[in-house]
C-alpha cells in the first residue's frame, strides 16, 4: 500500500513539476513576444511621427501652389463662380409626370388633363445647408 | 522467561514507546506549524500580496515628444519634435583615431578628417561628432563598425512650414527651449502638456498674405512689409507676416531685422488711416455730422509747423468727403472741434496707448504717446503723425470701428467655438454703421481703389506716412498701409498690409503712397482668401446692398452729400 503511494504521490510531482515549467516557459514566450509587439508599436508610432510631419511637408501651401500652377489648368476663384446653394433653383413642388413623358411622342392630351391621383407629390427639400458664417470651412484634415 | 518478568518488560518497553511517541508527535506538530506557516506565507505572498504576474514586458510607451506640437486652426502641424540620432565617441573606445576619422569622413562629408582625427585622439572621454544625423548618415556610421562611437537619441524641433509663419511660431533653441514667438511664450506648456497648441492662424491665408507681401516688396524694391488679417468679431489673428523673414530652423546668425516682427514690436505713425479714429471720435462725440463741414483752404500754422493736404481739394469738404479725400486739414479741424480731451480720451479707448497684453506673444511694442498731449498733437494725432502703434493696435482699432463699436482683445490661440468674446464698447453701432459707409466710400470712391474686390463689398482707409529719420520727416521714404474691413454690410475680416520705404514704379506713375502700394495687396490676399475664409460674395448692384451702403439713407438729421 505504502509503495502505491509513494508512486502516486512522486509521479502526481512530477506531473505538477511539468506543469509547472510548462507554464513558465509559455509564459516567458508570451512576456517575450508581448515586449517585441510593444516594442514594435513603439517604432512604428515612431514613424507615424514623422511620417506626418514629412506629409504636411509635402503638403505646405507653397508646394501644392506650384504643383497646382505647373499640372492644373485651375486658377484662384473669383468671386463670380461662387454661389449658394439658395442660388440653385428648386425642382418645382410639380414635378415631371413620366406620363408627359412618354405623351410627346404620342400626343393624348386628354390623358395629361386627367386630376392627379392622390399620391402626395415629392417636394424635394434641402437635406443640408451651407452655413457661411459659421467657424471657418476646413481645410485641413 | 516468565509472563510477570515479560510483563514487567512489556511495561517498561511500552513506556519507552510512549516516550518515543509523545517524543514524534511534538517533533511532527512543530513541523506542521512551521509547515502552516509557510504556506500560509506563501498564500500570502501569491494570492493576497503581489499576487500579480511581475511585469517583464515594459508597456508600450507612445512616442512623447518632450516638446508638443503647435498646430493651426485647421489642425496643420505649425512645429513638431522629431527623434534624431546625435554622434558622440569616446576616445580612450578608439582604436585607431587615424583610420577612423578617415572612415567617419567618407560618410560625413561636411565633417573634416583632420577635425574628427584631433577630436578622437584628445584625451577627454566624450566628444560630440555631429548632432541630428539624418536616419541615412546614422546608418552608414554604423555599418562603419567602429568601436567608440555610440549614438544619442536627441531631438530636434521641425518647422514644416518654413518661413511662412517664422514671427509667430518663434523658434527654439538646440536645448528645446522656446526662445521666440509661440514657442517662447507657451514653453512651459509645450514641455509639460503632450496636448498641442492650436493657434488662431489659418495656415492657407498665411501663406497667401506671405506670397502677396513678398510680391509686393519686389515690386516696389521695399525694405520690408507687414501685414495681418484678423477676424473682427472674436480678435483672432487668421494671418500675421513680417518681411523679412528668418528660416526657424536657424535662426541664429540672421539679420536682427530679419527677426523682428514689424506688426507685434514694430510702432510706426499710421498717418492717415487715423483719420478713422478721428472721424469716428467726432460723430461718437456728437461734435460732428455727416452734415459738418470744414475749410481745406486754409493751411493751418502751429508754431514751426504748417498742416497741408498732400493732393488738396482746396474748398470746403464734408465729413464724408475729408475721410474719401483723406484731408488732414480737415482731419485736424474735426479733432479740434471735439476739443483736446475728448479727442484723447478717445485715442485711448481704442487702445491705442497702451501694449497689447492679450497677444500671446513675447515681443511687444509700447506705443509712443505724446507726453504732454498738447493741442498740437491733437491736430496730427488727428491724421496720424505724432503717436505711433504697432500694427497690430491699428487694425484691432479699425475692427472696433467697423464692427459694431466694440473692442475685443486680440489672440493668436484659436478660441474654442461658442466661447464668449470679451469686448469693450467704445462707439456707439450707431456710429460704426457710419463708419462702415465711410470705409466703403474710399474704395469705392476714394483713395482706395485699388482694394476694390467685386462680390466682396471692401471698405477701408489709405495711409502713407512719411518715417522719421535723423533731424526729422524722411522725404522720401514712406511707409505705406492701408487697412480694410469686408464685407462691409457686417464686417467679418479686418486685412492690413503694410509697405516700408516703397519706390513707385512705371505701373503706380511713380507714386509710392498707400492706395498705390498697400492697397493692391489687400485687394489681392481678399480675393483669393475671402472663399476660404467662408465669406459669401454678394452682388454689390442689389438694391439692399446699395441701400446699406448709401451715406444718405440711414444718417438721420444729415443733409444729402453729393455723390462726388
Amino acid at each position: 500500500m505504502s509503495w502505491r503511494a509513494t508512486v502516486f504521490w512522486s509521479l502526481l510531482a512530477a506531473l505538477v513539476g511539468f506543469g509547472l515549467f510548462h507554464v513558465k516557459y509559455q509564459v516567458q514566450k508570451l512576456e517575450d513576444r508581448l515586449a517585441k509587439i510593444n516594442r514594435d508599436l513603439v517604432h512604428e508610432q515612431d514613424q507615424i511621427h514623422v511620417l506626418r510631419a514629412e506629409w504636411t511637408y509635402l503638403d505646405r501651401p507653397e508646394r501644392i501652389e506650384r504643383l497646382a500652377k505647373k499640372y492644373l489648368d485651375l486658377g484662384p476663384p473669383k468671386a463670380t463662380q461662387m454661389g449658394s446653394i439658395a442660388q440653385i433653383p428648386m425642382r418645382g413642388a410639380d414635378p415631371v409626370d413620366p406620363a408627359s413623358l412618354q405623351s410627346s411622342a404620342q400626343p393624348e392630351p386628354a390623358v395629361r388633363r386627367q386630376p392627379k391621383p392622390a399620391i402626395p407629390t415629392f417636394v424635394p427639400t434641402p437635406v443640408a445647408t451651407i452655413d457661411r458664417s459659421g467657424p471657418l470651412p476646413g481645410g485641413g484634415r | 522467561m516468565s509472563g510477570e518478568e515479560l510483563a514487567r518488560l512489556d511495561g517498561v518497553h511500552k513506556q519507552s514507546v510512549e516516550i518515543g511517541r509523545k517524543r514524534l508527535l511534538m517533533g511532527a506538530g512543530l513541523f506542521i506549524i512551521a509547515f502552516l506557516a509557510i504556506v500560509a506565507r506563501v498564500g500570502d505572498l501569491t494570492l493576497l500580496k503581489d499576487g500579480y504576474e511581475p511585469r517583464q514586458a515594459a508597456r508600450a510607451q507612445p512616442f512623447t515628444a518632450s516638446r508638443a506640437d503647435i498646430v493651426d486652426r485647421n489642425g496643420v502641424i505649425l512645429a513638431t519634435s522629431l527623434a534624431t540620432a546625435s554622434l558622440y565617441a569616446n576616445p580612450h573606445h578608439v582604436l585607431d583615431a587615424k583610420e577612423a576619422a578617415k572612415k567617419i569622413a567618407r560618410v560625413l562629408p561636411e565633417l573634416p578628417a583632420a577635425e574628427i582625427e584631433a577630436k578622437l585622439s584628445s584625451g577627454r572621454s566624450f566628444v560630440w561628432l555631429k548632432r541630428n544625423l539624418t536616419p541615412k548618415a546614422e546608418y552608414a556610421v554604423n555599418a562603419l563598425g567602429i568601436p567608440g562611437l555610440y549614438f544619442l537619441r536627441e531631438e530636434r524641433r521641425v518647422y514644416p512650414q518654413g518661413n511662412d509663419a517664422a514671427h509667430v511660431v518663434g523658434y527654439a533653441g538646440t536645448d528645446n527651449h522656446g526662445l521666440a514667438g509661440v514657442e517662447k511664450s507657451f514653453d512651459e506648456q509645450l514641455r509639460t502638456s503632450e496636448q498641442p497648441v492650436q493657434l488662431s492662424i489659418d495656415l492657407r491665408v498665411q501663406h497667401i498674405l506671405h506670397e502677396e507681401l513678398a510680391a509686393a516688396v519686389d515690386k516696389f524694391r521695399a525694405v520690408g512689409a507687414s501685414g495681418l488679417v484678423m477676424d473682427a468679431n472674436t480678435g483672432e489673428i487668421i494671418a500675421m507676416v513680417s518681411l523679412p523673414d528668418f528660416d526657424p530652423h536657424n535662426p541664429v546668425g540672421h539679420d536682427p531685422d530679419a527677426i523682428f516682427d514689424r506688426n507685434t514690436m514694430g510702432v510706426y505713425e499710421m498717418g492717415s488711416t487715423f483719420k478713422l479714429f478721428t472721424v469716428s471720435m467726432a460723430l461718437d462725440s456728437g461734435s460732428a455730422t455727416l452734415a459738418s463741414t470744414y475749410d481745406a483752404v486754409h493751411p493751418i500754422k502751429v508754431g514751426r509747423f504748417t498742416i497741408t493736404d498732400y493732393k488738396g481739394e482746396h474748398r470746403w469738404l464734408s465729413l464724408a468727403e475729408v475721410i474719401k479725400y483723406s484731408s488732414n486739414l480737415g482731419a485736424a479741424r474735426i479733432a479740434m472741434e471735439a476739443g483736446v480731451a475728448t479727442h484723447r480720451k478717445y485715442i485711448e479707448r481704442f487702445g491705442l496707448t497702451k501694449p497689447l497684453t492679450s497677444l500671446e506673444l513675447p515681443e511687444h511694442g509700447i506705443p509712443h504717446v505724446p507726453n504732454p498731449w498738447r493741442e498740437v498733437n491733437t491736430m496730427t494725432i488727428a491724421f496720424g503723425h505724432g503717436l505711433s502703434v504697432t500694427p497690430v493696435h491699428l487694425a484691432r482699432g479699425v475692427a472696433a470701428v467697423a464692427d459694431g463699436g466694440v473692442l475685443h482683445p486680440v489672440t493668436v490661440i484659436k478660441r474654442r467655438p461658442g466661447e464668449a468674446v470679451p469686448g469693450e464698447r467704445v462707439i456707439s453701432e450707431q456710429t460704426s454703421y457710419i463708419m462702415r459707409k465711410l470705409m466703403r466710400l474710399v474704395v469705392t470712391d476714394g483713395t482706395g481703389k485699388f482694394a476694390a474686390v467685386p462680390g466682396y463689398l471692401v471698405g477701408g482707409k489709405t495711409g502713407t506716412a512719411e518715417k522719421t529719420g535723423v533731424g526729422g520727416y524722411k522725404r522720401k521714404s514712406n511707409l505705406s498701409l492701408f487697412v480694410s474691413a469686408f464685407p462691409m454690410t457686417a464686417p467679418r475680416y479686418i486685412v492690413l498690409a503694410m509697405v516700408d520705404e516703397p519706390h513707385g514704379t512705371k505701373d503706380t506713375y511713380g507714386y509710392s503712397t498707400g492706395g498705390w502700394v498697400a492697397a493692391p495687396v489687400v485687394g489681392h490676399v481678399i480675393a483669393r482668401t475671402a472663399a476660404m475664409l467662408g465669406v459669401q460674395p454678394v452682388d454689390e448692384n442689389a438694391p439692399e446692398v446699395r441701400s446699406a451702403m448709401d451715406l444718405n439713407v440711414s444718417a438721420p438729421g444729415s443733409k444729402r452729400i453729393a455723390a462726388n
